[in-house]
């Protein structure tokens, strides 16, 4: 009992030393999560600024300039162009100089003062519809700011109805607070799933295997000294990208960070297992390399990270269910802006105990087998 | 005590080989490439599972108590096959741990392989970088650390000059006079010699056994009445190959085994 | 050194030598393909991911927001109320659930059953009698996007009922929800605001990413660190017949990649083509090429597979996916990292193929694109070529 553990700190020390001894080697662990969380932290945005857009006003009343004016002012829309006919919305669009052309026609003022309803009309580049989308919105509500404005300074009546809203944990939308914990689990996963499937792979293509099987190490041995060195490596990344979070872009944490790195560790069991299975079959490399994107790209994709997982097909929303990092990115997020405890991250934490379980053992089955 | 490598029977990579090797001898497998020697040596260290047969090394059954055989053991493969980014001194450390050596022993053993072998001015160095010489050194340094009853060593000379070969076998004499049972693959006929038994492996089965000078003895025919190594080598496999069926028969037979092994 | 072999010359042996380079070619070529069909991990890498993309991004992926969970607050049993719940429950966009007291709709956020509330007060019949009701929305907040677009539908949902009490000439109050101004939109090129549309042309991106950049990168990379590109260079091989034979069979394997996803793009998610097919090979080829250039140029420089992999994971793959554009707005990023965007080809490469897929040959976008990546992948070639050389001397 005791010879195995000393062989396993044997192991485990050995790994440590062949990944972070070379210097690159060590940067090129420790460097790229934080490059990567800095970049998109600023870049993953679905908040909108700079848009081009170019108008048509056939009015040129005091009306129109005001809603104009409005959108000048929004510090959202930047006006790229004035047109002067139709004829130049196709030109504007098609070449991508405006995302948006408005266009308010000639009775705009005069069917406001006259107590009827006037209408913008906004054409979207549906090439970016994302994009396209989000702006028309932007327009909405700037037109609802006039409209209200309107209505207050011509004396008529408020708005009957009114839509109060407010934001939880996020009040100001900024997305980058959505992503940033998103990212602690997507980039470690990456990273992890990699570097675990490749260490083994390239013992196999090296021959060093061999030469491990050859001493007294039993396979469960040897898969638990290839998993720590990972998930030690994991968890520090991880630690990388949460400080980034916290330091540089001073998203304030909300809850306790023993329960963040507690599901974190259960997240790297998780990743860990499955890359030991996969490296049970992987025997050169560039297999490994193969095998570990076959997985990632899904799971990254689809975990919730960039597209809600409530708008996903039924089967694929299922799939989500074995994708450890669906529920690591659904803990981050609850620990880190909501302050969820252990109670709240109950049906997180399940279903990553059950995959790292299934996928260890499963693994330590596998390794046994393909050694002989 | 007794080391009995009794039959094993693996398809046609190995068919039925059986021999018995005695501690303290060095036992040779001699055998053209594709012979199914490099498969038998991997069986023998666990590498490998036998499809049948039976198979006891250094008095444990390799196939029920796989790790405690393998901790009387050593290995050294043909190819480097220790960690190229690791220094030395850092391969020796593991491999030290890995046998379950620690503390003063563990410092011991690594400062005794250290002299022995004549690594002392390489322990930073790193090991891929280390000139071809030094790696075999360091390959077995690490499979001595742990004192084995048994060293396996599959064809250690094939790459060296001839001083290093002769440095080489000085060392292996030595330990086997030390009560080390020394089992080695080579194609170096002249090697042969330096061995107590040698077994003569072709297209899986084992042709000949027996010390050297039966095995010389055994090429005496009327155009070489006084046979070396190599000669005999070459007659005996020759014959059995004819008596397999013809040259394509044998050739195929040969084949099979290559592919299998 | 086998580039000063005589090379070129005069007349019939310049003939002669350019010929032979081709066989030359060739015959690494045919080695090359044969290795790589041979490795199942290549094809699968070529064939296998895209398909896996394909799929996945087609059927899996979508930014709209659909079904989305809310709670609904009612405390108000006037016929006012119901109608707005009930427009509620019609929308497309929301899966109510009725509750009849705040705490209760709380907890639901809290545990994440819900991801918003829909509160209407007690009051709200009489209120809007009134003129002065209030419904109050209630998001959470750490999905960000979803948030505000639940806010969208939430007012559109709201929205859509007082202009049908309006229609039926209700109450003058609710008739007087709507706006004087009202915003009517059109969507060019992509009427239904499908994300589907957009969504492609990315993952066309990612595919050939994948192939050209990453893949060459481990391949290159391994044969790196087995010394086989040495091995390579003593024979009468130059350099630079030596990377076109070793990436002609990858840059085809990307063309079959590419090739997949358009057929599926095509038939399977009916994302309409709009322009030409000359002007989506043409640009994919430029485009693969400079993937190639820099997978090329990042084994050279590394030559370890690990080390390899993981920099053209975050040098060519990561950039594709979140700063070429399709994900997210690349107008909207800070302008520290919009500059970083210029260098990226995959920005381009997304620019041209969102015009190409739904606008048609738009010159005025194409064009300039086009010649941005045929510089790049020059510069990537000439670059590479350059490392190669170095390192084999």
């Amino acid at each position: 009992m005791f010879a195995s553990l000393l062989r396993i700190i044997a192991l485990t020390r050995k790994e440590l030393l062949a990944v972070l001894k070379d210097r690159r080697a060590r940067m090129s662990m420790l460097l790229p999560p934080i490059i990567q969380a800095l970049i998109f932290g600023y870049a993953a945005t679905y908040d909108l600024n700079r848009v081009p857009y170019a108008l048509l006003d056939r009015d040129h009343s005091a009306a129109s300039r005001e809603l104009v004016a409005g959108l000048d002012g929004s510090g959202v829309f930047d006006r790229v162009a004035t047109l002067q006919d139709a004829a130049a919305v196709a030109t504007v669009i098609n070449s991508r100089r405006a995302l948006l052309v408005v266009r308010i026609d000639q009775d705009f003022q005069r069917r406001l003062l006259t107590g009827r309803q006037a209408d913008v009309q906004v054409i979207a580049d549906g090439r970016d519809s994302n994009t396209a989308g989000t702006a028309t919105s932007y327009v909405g509500a700037i037109v609802q700011r006039f409209n209200a404005k309107w209505r207050a300074d011509h004396g008529l009546a408020a708005a009957s109805l009114q839509l109060v809203e407010r934001a939880w944990y996020n009040p100001n939308l900024e997305t980058r607070w959505y992503m940033i914990p998103g990212m602690i689990g997507t980039l470690t996963l990456i990273q992890t799933m990699m570097l675990t499937v490749m260490s083994v792979a390239r013992e196999r293509e090296e021959g060093t295997f061999d030469q491990l099987l050859v001493t007294p190490f039993r396979p469960p041995e040897i898969m638990i000294g290839k998993a720590l060195p990972s998930m030690f490596i994991g968890t520090i990344q991880a630690t990388g990208v949460l400080l980034v979070g916290q330091l540089w872009f001073r998203i304030p944490f909300a809850g306790s960070y023993f329960v963040l790195y507690c599901g974190l560790l259960l997240f790297l069991l998780a990743a860990v297992g499955m890359g030991l299975l996969l490296s049970s079959i992987a025997s050169t490399m560039q297999q490994a390399m193969l095998y570990s994107m076959l997985f990632i790209m899904p799971f990254s994709l689809l975990s919730g990270f960039t597209t809600p997982i409530s708008s996903m097909p039924g089967a694929l929303q299922a799939f989500t269910l074995i994708n450890p990092l669906r529920f690591a990115i659904d803990i981050a997020r609850r620990v880190y802006l909501e302050g969820a405890g252990f109670d709240v991250l109950a049906p997180d934490l399940w279903p990553l105990a059950a995959i790292a379980a299934v996928t260890l053992t499963a693994a330590a089955w596998t390794f046994r087998r393909r050694t002989n | 005590m007794q080391r009995l490598v009794k039959r094993f029977g693996a398809f046609v990579a190995v068919d039925h080989v059986s021999f018995e090797v005695q501690r303290g001898e060095i036992f040779g497998l001699l055998g053209p490439n594709g012979a199914g020697k490099t498969t038998t040596f991997r069986m023998l260290c666990g590498l490998l599972t036998p499809s049948g047969g039976e198979l006891r090394v250094a008095g444990a059954d390799v196939r029920s108590a796989p790790a405690s055989a393998r901790e009387r053991l050593g290995y050294v493969a043909q190819k480097f096959s220790l960690y190229g980014p690791l220094s030395v001194g850092e391969n020796l450390d593991f491999f030290a741990g890995a046998y379950g050596l620690r503390g003063a022993g563990k410092r011991e053993r690594i400062s005794w392989a250290l002299e022995q072998f004549e690594l002392g001015a390489y322990v930073q160095a790193m090991s891929a970088q280390l000139p071809g010489g030094y790696k075999q050194r360091l390959a077995m340094a690490a499979a001595l650390l742990h004192e084995p009853e048994i060293l396996f060593l599959d064809e250690p000379t094939s790459g060296t000059d001839p001083l290093a070969r002769r440095a080489f076998w000085h060392r292996i004499t030595a330990l086997a006079e030390q009560g080390v049972t020394i089992i080695i693959t080579t194609h170096f006929m002249q090697e042969a010699e330096y061995c107590d038994h040698v077994a003569i492996m072709d297209a899986g089965q084992v042709l000949a056994q027996g010390s050297p000078a039966q095995i010389r003895a055994r090429g005496r025919s009327d155009s070489t009445p006084e046979p070396g190594m190599e000669d005999a080598f070459i007659a005996i496999v020759e014959q059995a190959r004819r008596g397999a069926g013809g040259a394509s028969g044998a050739s195929g037979v040969g084949k099979v085994a290559e592919a299998a092994a | 050194m086998s580039d000063a072999a005589p090379h070129g010359g005069t007349g019939a042996s310049a003939a002669q030598g350019r010929w032979s380079k081709w066989r030359r070619v060739r015959a690494l070529v045919r080695k090359e393909t044969r290795q790589m069909v041979r490795d199942p991990s290549s094809i699968g890498m070529g064939v296998v991911l895209p398909l896996i993309l394909i799929l996945l991004f087609g059927f899996g992926l979508s930014l709209d927001v659909r079904n989305v969970p809310v709670a609904v607050v009612v405390q108000d049993p006037s016929a006012d109320a119901v109608g707005l719940v009930s427009s509620l429950q019609l929308s497309p966009y929301f899966q109510p659930q009725i509750v009849h007291a705040m705490p209760p709709a709380q907890r639901l956020l809290r545990a994440g059953r819900v991801k918003g509330i829909v509160n209407i007060p007690s009051d709200f019949s009489r209120r809007l009698a009134a003129g002065n009701a209030q419904v109050q929305v209630l998001v959470d907040g750490s999905d960000a996007n979803s948030a505000r677009i639940i806010e969208g539908y939430a007012q559109g949902a709201v929205g859509v009922w007082a202009a049908r009490q309006s229609a039926e000439g209700r109450s003058g109050g609710a008739a007087a929800a709507a706006g004087p101004v009202n915003v009517r939109s059109r969507v060019w090129f992509n009427e239904a605001g499908e994300s589907r549309y957009f969504l492609v042309p990315g993952l066309l991106v990612l595919v050939m990413t994948l192939i050209g950049g990453m893949l060459t990168a481990m391949v290159m990379a391994r044969e790196w660190e087995h010394g086989t590109l040495e091995a390579l260079f003593v024979t009468p091989v130059r350099s630079d017949e030596i990377l076109l034979g070793k990436t002609l069979p990858y840059f085809v394997l990307a063309l079959v990649g590419l090739a997949l996803c358009v057929l599926s793009a095509e038939f399977l998610f009916d994302v309409p083509l709009r322009g030409s097919l000359w002007v989506l090979f043409g640009a994919s080829m430029l485009y693969t090429l400079v993937a190639l250039g820099t997978g090329l140029l990042i084994s050279s420089a590394v030559k370890n597979q690990l080390v390899a992999s993981q920099l053209a994971a975050l040098a060519t793959f990561m950039p594709a996916l979140m700063l070429s554009g399709f994900l997210f707005d690349l107008r909207s990023m800070p302008t520290a990292i919009r500059l970083i965007t210029y260098l990226l080809p995959a920005r381009y490469y997304v620019a041209l193929l969102q015009s190409v897929f739904l606008a048609g040959n738009v010159w005025s976008v194409i064009v300039p694109d086009t010649l941005v990546l045929a510089l790049m992948a020059a510069v990537l070639a000439l670059g590479s070529r350059a490392v190669t050389r170095k390192s084999l001397v």
